[in-house]
């Protein structure tokens, strides 16, 4: 029966202490049988803190909400009591900010009270201190709309501009691919060199002679160096055969076949000078020659009148014009408008319009388009297999309303058609001419006034 | 319906007579000792092995969804405030019910059936007084302690199942444990199991000392005084969470 009652009066006093040991864990946890200070602060918005909320001081848990007294009015705030531990009150100093933070997302509500600076003095009981409004979720939320609109504006406009440099790096791309298989396929003067079997070879045969003659270079430094050898060995075997005596006399009778060849050499120039020196009329040599050779000139410069002359001449005129005279490097607008051989209607004619041809650079000039080079190349191709054997005559139109434009963008234009078509199919230079019309063609052609370019092809029968 | 409400005025008036009588001498200490021994001590290691493995349970079900939300550090904290707020009492309760429950309606049904109530009655002692307020008062008085014990295996059990999988030390987790709790977190709660004892011994009391149908009435007390002590303890708690909800608006939060 004794054991019985122990161990009922075990039960129940163990009961009693744990039931005592929660409620003092509890107490502390509260500070609630600690020396305590009671501080103020005020809050428009206290943001679900409730009486016995914890209150933290810079961070470390220092006491609870006290109390929490409610507003009279919609203008006034909230005034909290908060009970904090007599040992942290140094800590808290009368510019100290109160704020409410959250332990995590999840988590409750507290107050914090954040180090006031050294300067200001410690916050005695019943103080009200400084405190900064809760930022709410919503009004994060609502910033951070507002920050993601801003960015969705900031992200179109760079999208745009970026959509124009993506479109200028394609077509730069796409020109250089152009450009790139153009000179796979051998087009122009770097794609004529790359595909050139016989510059190829060339090259090959260069680096090859260049290694020959580094081989060679190497022999010959082995050579001189086993030359080297020898000298130093014959040096060696003359010193040892005494024969320093030997060589010195031979340099004697060097010396004296030298004065004799000098004395031979005194007697050519003596005769040399005579056959040279001035003549009977007080002229030289040399004088006579320049002489002659300014008669020659003058008699070739007689001889080129003479002949430009026979080719107007009646009688020599038809044989010049059956064989050709003509020189495209330098064709007189004038004479060309009026000179049956270029306004033969039977020439090969192709029209390209300036729109399609050409493009303004950044500069002001013009400059052919990528559209306007495969115009000219399906030009030539329509012009017949024939026309890149005869004469070509690339004719430029301007219709600018200013005449001194006009001329010079006509004659532009020409020169560049001119000069694409040389560097594309390598056409020589005799052949192919430039002349700049204005903005009327020659008269035969049917057309009254036209702005681009037209490729004449001769006839091969005029 | 008539027997129902017949049942609820026959309960009420019963425990209106225990309240009463447990005030007027003799106050029978003796036998109270007793049955706290009975009710209590007795109870003990069944409360302290359910509370224990509750708690190991309750983290390895709640530790999973707090991690998701890297909260672990508030896993002490849901545990106890999950045992001293409503799991505790709660299952203490329920545990007594089935223990100690059927054990008094049976005994006194017994003791109905073989006539011993009568024969205390013929000795002029209050069979009432002796018999059922001690066993009522017992289940009071034993079950808030009961139910700290449970909250305290609960805590254990806790612990032990976040120390296997996080090294937590001990007094990390009680720190954090015991963190922002409030009083009315625990004391309201473990005041409430003063209801639930009153409850299991009011109820296992009447049908045991009301029954006089021989031994199949003891089987029926017995029966009876289980499922009715667990269901009023269950639809009491309702009420009473409500009741400390408004009386401590603090821990409604």
């Amino acid at each position: 029966m004794r054991n019985h009652n122990v161990t009922i009066g075990i039960f129940i006093v163990s009961g009693l202490a744990l039931f005592t040991l929660v409620l003092f864990t509890i107490g502390n946890e509260h500070k609630a049988f600690s020396p305590h200070v009671d501080l103020h602060t005020e809050f428009a918005n206290i943001s679900g803190l409730t009486k016995g909320s914890d209150v933290q001081v810079a961070g470390f848990d220092a006491g609870e909400i006290a109390d929490i007294e409610v507003p009279k009015s919609p203008s006034g705030r909230f005034r909290l009591v908060l009970r904090i531990d007599q040992r942290l009150n140094p800590l808290v100093r009368t510019d100290s900010l109160v704020t409410v933070d959250s332990e995590g997302i999840v988590g409750d509500k507290f107050v914090q009270i954040h180090g006031g600076s050294a300067n200001a003095r410690e916050a005695a009981a019943s103080t009200t201190l400084p405190s900064k409004e809760p930022l709410s979720l919503a009004d994060l939320l609502e910033s951070s709309n507002d920050l993601i609109n801003g960015a969705n504006g900031t992200m179109k406009g760079v999208q745009g501009k970026l959509d124009g440099t993506l479109d200028a790096a394609t077509k730069t791309i796409n020109n250089a691919n152009d450009l790139i298989v153009g000179i796979k396929q051998g087009k122009g003067t770097v794609g004529m060199l790359l595909r050139d079997q016989t510059t190829a070879t060339e090259i090959q045969q260069a680096v090859a002679n260049g290694e020959q003659a580094t081989v060679s270079v190497k022999q010959a430094s082995a050579s001189l160096k086993h030359a080297s050898g020898q000298a130093d060995a014959l040096v060696s075997d003359f010193a040892s055969r005494g024969l320093g005596g030997k060589v010195d006399q031979t340099l004697l009778s060097a010396r004296g076949a030298a004065g004799n060849l000098d004395s031979i050499s005194g007697q050519l120039h003596q005769t040399m000078t005579e056959a040279l020196g001035e003549d009977g009329r007080g002229v030289d040599a040399g004088g006579n020659i320049q002489q002659s050779l300014s008669n020659l000139t003058e008699t070739t410069g007689n001889m080129a009148a003479d002949t430009e002359a026979l080719k107007h001449e009646f009688f020599f005129k038809g044989f010049f014009k059956h064989r050709g005279y003509y020189s495209l490097a330098d064709l007189d607008p004038t004479t060309y408008r009026n000179d049956r051989v270029f306004t033969n209607p039977d020439n090969g004619r192709a029209w390209l319009e300036a729109a399609r041809l050409f493009e303004q650079t950044s500069n002001g000039q013009e400059r052919l388009t990528t559209e306007g080079k495969l115009q000219i190349e399906e030009a030539i191709a329509e012009l017949g297999d024939g026309a890149l054997n005869g004469p070509l005559v690339i004719e430029g139109y301007s219709s600018q309303s200013d005449s001194g434009t006009q001329l010079a963008a006509s004659h532009s234009r020409a020169l560049l058609v001119l000069h694409y078509i040389h560097a594309r199919y390598q056409v020589d230079l005799r052949n192919i001419g430039a002349v700049a019309l204005r903005n009327t063609p020659p008269p035969g052609v049917h057309k009254e006034t036209w702005d681009g370019v037209c490729i004449m092809a001769l006839k091969a029968s005029s | 319906m008539i027997g129902i409400f017949d049942f609820v005025g026959a309960v009420g008036l019963f425990g209106l007579r225990v309240i009463g009588s447990v005030f007027r001498i003799p106050f029978e200490l003796e036998q109270i000792w007793r049955h706290i021994g009975e009710a209590g001590v007795r109870s003990l290691a069944l409360v302290l092995s359910a509370g224990l493995a509750l708690g190991v349970v309750m983290t390895l079900h709640t530790r999973g969804a707090l991690v998701m939300f890297g909260a672990t550090a508030m896993i002490p904290k849901l545990q106890s405030l999950g045992f001293f707020v409503e799991i505790g009492p709660l299952v203490a309760a329920l545990l007594v019910a089935g223990r100690v429950g059927a054990g008094n309606g049976a005994v006194l049904a017994d003791m109905r059936a073989t006539e011993q109530i009568d024969a205390i009655e013929a000795l002029s002692m209050d069979s009432f007084k002796f018999l059922v307020v001690p066993r009522v008062v017992a289940c009071v008085i034993a079950l808030p302690l009961l139910t700290v014990f449970m909250d305290f295996c609960g805590i254990l059990g806790g612990y032990l199942s976040e120390y296997t999988l996080s090294h937590i030390s001990l007094h990390l987790y009680l720190t954090r444990a015991f963190q922002g709790m409030q009083w009315s977190n625990f004391v309201p709660p473990t005041l409430k199991a003063l209801v639930f004892g009153f409850i299991i011994g009011t109820i296992s009391c009447f049908f045991g000392y009301t029954t006089n149908e021989g031994a199949e009435g003891v089987g029926r007390a017995a029966t009876s005084s289980v499922v009715v002590s667990s269901l009023l303890i269950i639809l009491a708690d309702v009420i009473l969470v409500k009741i400390i909800f408004l009386t401590f608006p603090g821990s409604a939060t």
